[in-house]
């Protein structure tokens, strides 16, 4: 399913120098980047600009300067049109408590292009697919977070779109919750050949649906690539010595193998970045030549968190220290524009 | 019977089957701006009446309608009992030029009550990220609650005049008569009940962009259609010289007093603008600017809202 999707040539978005600025934010910062269509994961730390990207592309916001262009059209001038195939789920909740869901998704399926009778005809449709059975004649307002999540997917694909922008569509379910909604979401993707492009700040969701991913921080982007590509990349060894970590850490270094900076234990243990095959005959002999005693060699994969963590890491090794900090403050807080 | 009890052998199914039907693809047309547009018109006419809302949201703007019609009947009963017992001095009885300021009471509680729910709503519970997301733009959004709720306000003040005029053809011995000169009250009573219905739903409108808080912006639209009256009179009162008289045009009921009056080719009624000598044809221009003043804020404010 994954070769499936990710083999359709041309990009669905385009994205070139895109940049927002907001009174004393930086939103986004020259943002470029193609994203194919597949499902793709848009993945950064709250505030890192993923929220005012998914507007600029639905044309909900101009950006301040940079090109993007959408299916073909440009979001804040053709917007109308291209909103006819592009569906929504924002990152809150965004239902009026007083209509009952069929009324609020048929009117949804309306206002994105469907005519009256192909709106209702949809709306059952679509409701049935999230799940929602006879509550879906009350009033909203009285829906567990579950349902309505469900409605707010049901009025993001009523119309049928090309494309689907989810922002956190698992915010505020419980894990079972949680787990349904993905599978809603990577059968929607799969099943219905729906493009979509889900952001979220939790790897673990992205790497179970998604089969491209996309990193941004700080409103820049971080990386782009399939899925695939990452998880190959994750691989790390683990060398751990009696005495002399310095040593090995600066004769690796030499030989041209990324270091992992971070957790395990810093004085005596080295973490290898493993990007083709495994370097293991690098430390024998680096090991031998030192005549370090050599405690333990452990191959293992870390996790998407590690893997941006040394990007940022790396980051602020390259002498970058505005962006490092951008990237942290944009970790820690919450309440920002995104 | 059959079918039933195919259903009961079935028995529920499992959580995950319910979702396991195929996806449809939509291969119809998808219609453009206009058709959103026309769906949030007639969405926003269903709200202010409270259809396809709980039956509590359908309380008030029924009494809005219900009332007024009431009190055409009581001006057409007045008009039967005249012709029954030939009463003199026809001329007292209330006709289509009074009707104004008889209803004009419950266009004033229907904005009041339905501007707020129309956009508070959407606001307080984030819906417009929905809305602005779709086929329209924002300035579509705005302009279609505000011709949504005008046309609300038009049937609630048309209603008392097409009862009047039934009524009167009808008690007439001389119906080919009377239908004519009825049709020839209609393109004024058109005119008062369209601008009156489009400034009065465009300052609540105004009111409720700006005030999400329900209770806050009803109270904020009857102080604004209340408070500048008595304002105006006590000025008017001071005899403050003849550029005072200027004031009256702060009023929006006095307003439409003098603009219904023009349309009707009858005399503004007194008090205050008689006094100011200021010409009917004045009021229709004022409250031309005011609704359309509205409707250009409606559009600005909605251009800029956070969605």
């Amino acid at each position: 399913m994954l070769e499936a999707n990710a083999a359709t040539a041309e990009p669905l978005i385009r994205v070139g120098e895109l940049t927002k600025r907001f009174p004393g934010v930086v939103a986004l910062d020259a943002l470029t980047l193609d994203i194919p269509a597949g499902i793709v994961g848009l993945v950064g730390a709250n505030g890192a600009g993923k929220s005012t990207f998914l507007k600029i592309l639905l044309g909900l916001l101009a950006p301040t300067s940079g090109r993007a262009e959408v299916m073909g059209y440009v979001p804040w001038s053709e917007g109308t049109q291209l909103r006819r195939f592009v569906g929504y789920m924002p990152e809150h909740p965004a239902l009026p408590p007083d209509v009952s869901a069929t009324e609020f998704v048929a009117q949804a399926g309306q206002l994105s292009g469907l005519p009256a009778k192909a709106a209702r005809e949809r709306t059952a449709d679509v409701l049935r697919h999230v799940g929602l059975a006879e509550e879906r004649y009350r009033p909203i307002g009285g829906y567990s977070t579950g349902m309505r999540q469900r409605v707010q997917l049901a009025q993001a694909i009523v119309h049928d779109p090309r494309l689907l922008l989810l922002d956190e569509p698992t915010n505020g379910l419980d894990p079972a919750g949680r787990e349904e909604m993905l599978g809603l979401i990577r059968r929607t993707g799969t099943e219905f050949g729906i493009a979509i492009v889900l952001a979220s700040h939790l790897l673990g969701e992205i790497e179970e649906v998604c089969d491209h991913l996309v990193a941004i921080d700080a409103g820049r982007l971080l990386r782009a690539a399939p899925m695939a590509e990452f998880t190959a990349e994750t691989g790390v060894l683990t060398v751990e010595v009696e005495e002399g970590r310095e040593a090995l850490a600066a004769g690796l270094a030499a030989r041209g193998l990324r270091l992992l900076e971070g957790s395990g234990r810093a004085d005596r243990t080295v973490r290898i970045a493993l990007g083709g095959g495994a370097p293991f005959d690098a430390v024998r002999d680096l090991a031998a030549d030192l005549g370090l005693p050599l405690v333990r060699v452990e191959q293992g994969r870390h996790s998407l968190e590690d893997l941006f963590r040394d990007d940022v890491a790396a980051r602020t090794a390259a002498g970058d220290p505005a962006q490092a900090s951008a990237g942290t403050s944009a970790g820690s807080g919450r309440g920002g524009p995104s | 019977m059959t079918a039933g009890g195919h259903r009961m052998t079935t028995g529920p199914s499992p959580a995950g089957s319910i979702y396991d039907i195929g996806y449809r693809r939509y291969e119809g047309p998808r219609l453009g701006r206009r058709h959103a547009f026309t769906t949030l018109f007639v969405g926003a006419l269903r709200a202010a009446y409270g259809v396809g809302r709980p039956a509590r949201a359908k309380i008030l703007p029924a009494f809005c309608l219900v009332l007024p019609a009431i009190v055409a009947v009581i001006i057409v009963a007045m008009n039967a009992f005249a012709a029954r017992f030939g009463v003199s001095g026809l001329s007292q009885i209330p006709d289509h030029p009074d009707m104004a300021s008889a209803v004009g009471l419950f266009a004033t509680i229907l904005v009041a009550v339905q501007a707020p729910e129309l956009l508070g709503r959407d606001v307080r519970y984030r819906v417009l990220s929905l809305y602005f997301s779709r086929a329209l733009l924002r300035a579509d959004y705005a302009l279609a609650k505000l011709a949504g709720l005008s046309l609300a306000v038009v049937v609630l003040l048309l209603v008392p005049h097409a009862i009047l005029t039934v009524g009167k053809v009808l008690l007439t011995s001389d119906i080919a008569g009377a239908l004519g000169r009825e049709a020839g009250a209609w393109p004024a009573i058109l005119g008062s009940v369209v601008l009156t219905a489009a400034a009065t739903a465009g300052v609540a409108l105004v009111v409720a962009a700006y005030i999400t808080r329900r209770a806050y912006a009803t109270v904020t639209v009857f102080a604004l259609f209340i408070v500048p009256g008595i304002i105006v009179l006590v000025i008017m009162g001071l005899d403050l010289g003849s550029a005072s008289r200027w004031v009256v045009l702060l009023d929006l009921g006095t307003v439409l007093d003098a603009a219904n009056a023009w349309f009707f080719g009858v005399a503004p009624s007194p008090p205050v603008w008689p006094k100011t000598g200021l010409p009917a044809v004045l009021g229709v221009i004022t409250a031309c600017v005011i609704a359309l003043g509205a409707g250009g804020i409606l559009v600005q404010r909605y251009r800029t809202i956070a969605a």
